[in-house]
């Protein structure tokens, strides 16, 4: 009999193949953490938008140019991916959608949705 | 029956996972409002940024969304260190730069919307 302490451990990510749902899964925690990086540079560009004429015509600037257009692709694809998967865990907490089927259904729904938003924010911001 | 020392760890559990997903429904309702309104009616000046913005509605509905933003990230954040770092050593100064650096976040927002109107 194993005891806590000599358990075996199998975490080879490698090897490990998680179900979509997992994948999800690990993907929202994923853009989680991008998303927090971001909120000190978003609050930024917020507090300086409201701090007057300058201010406002530097932030448009930013936002408009090449560089400032590709990184609000990345995140505005990175907030659609954490806003389903998080819609997708609500769901589950309130039982909807908890079979296996319709669970992994749902999460191939998640990913081909952000796939979506991907081309159509590519094309509306590139 | 559950042991008296693990109640009120319990409740605190249960007061952030609500506050998780409290949290997400006005931050996603929020971005998806705000979203929508500025492609159907593109802000054309600093003028109607600022009017629109920090009118007294739409000034607490954005203080609101922040101080979302902050508590979310902060228990996502939080959660994500606890399942991940182990050593106790490690997870107690991560989480100590990660409270000073809510804190800061907090303050930052409070002055934005409650000193500067």
């Amino acid at each position: 009999m194993y005891t806590k302490k000599n358990r075996p451990v199998f975490l080879n990510l490698l090897l490990i193949r998680l179900p979509v749902g997992g994948v999800l899964s690990i993907t929202h925690r994923i853009t989680g953490v991008l998303l927090s990086l971001a909120i000190p540079a978003a609050l930024y560009l917020f507090e300086l938008s409201l701090s007057g004429e300058q201010g406002y015509q530097t932030v448009v600037g930013q936002i408009s140019s090449p560089l400032g257009r590709l990184v609000a692709l990345i995140l505005v694809v990175i907030f659609v991916q954490h806003f389903l998967s998080g819609l997708r865990h609500l769901l589950l907490d309130l039982s909807i959608g908890e079979d296996r089927v319709a669970a992994r259904r749902s999460a191939w729904l998640a990913f081909i949705i952000v796939g979506l938003c991907v081309l159509g924010a590519g094309s509306v911001l590139l | 029956m559950m042991k008296p020392e693990y109640r009120s760890s319990l409740r605190r559990g249960l007061g952030e996972w609500l506050l998780q997903r409290l949290s997400s429904l006005y931050i996603g309702g929020f971005a998806l409002f705000v979203g929508v309104k500025l492609y159907l009616q593109p802000m054309q000046s600093y003028e109607a940024w600022t009017g629109w913005a920090t009118s007294t509605g739409m000034g607490i509905a954005f203080a609101i969304f922040w101080f979302s933003i902050i508590i979310h990230a902060w228990i996502g954040l939080r959660s994500v260190i606890m399942d991940y770092i182990k050593p106790f050593g490690l997870r107690f100064i991560i989480l100590s730069v990660l409270v000073l650096m809510f804190s800061a976040l907090t303050l930052w927002t409070m002055d934005i919307f409650l000193l500067r109107g």
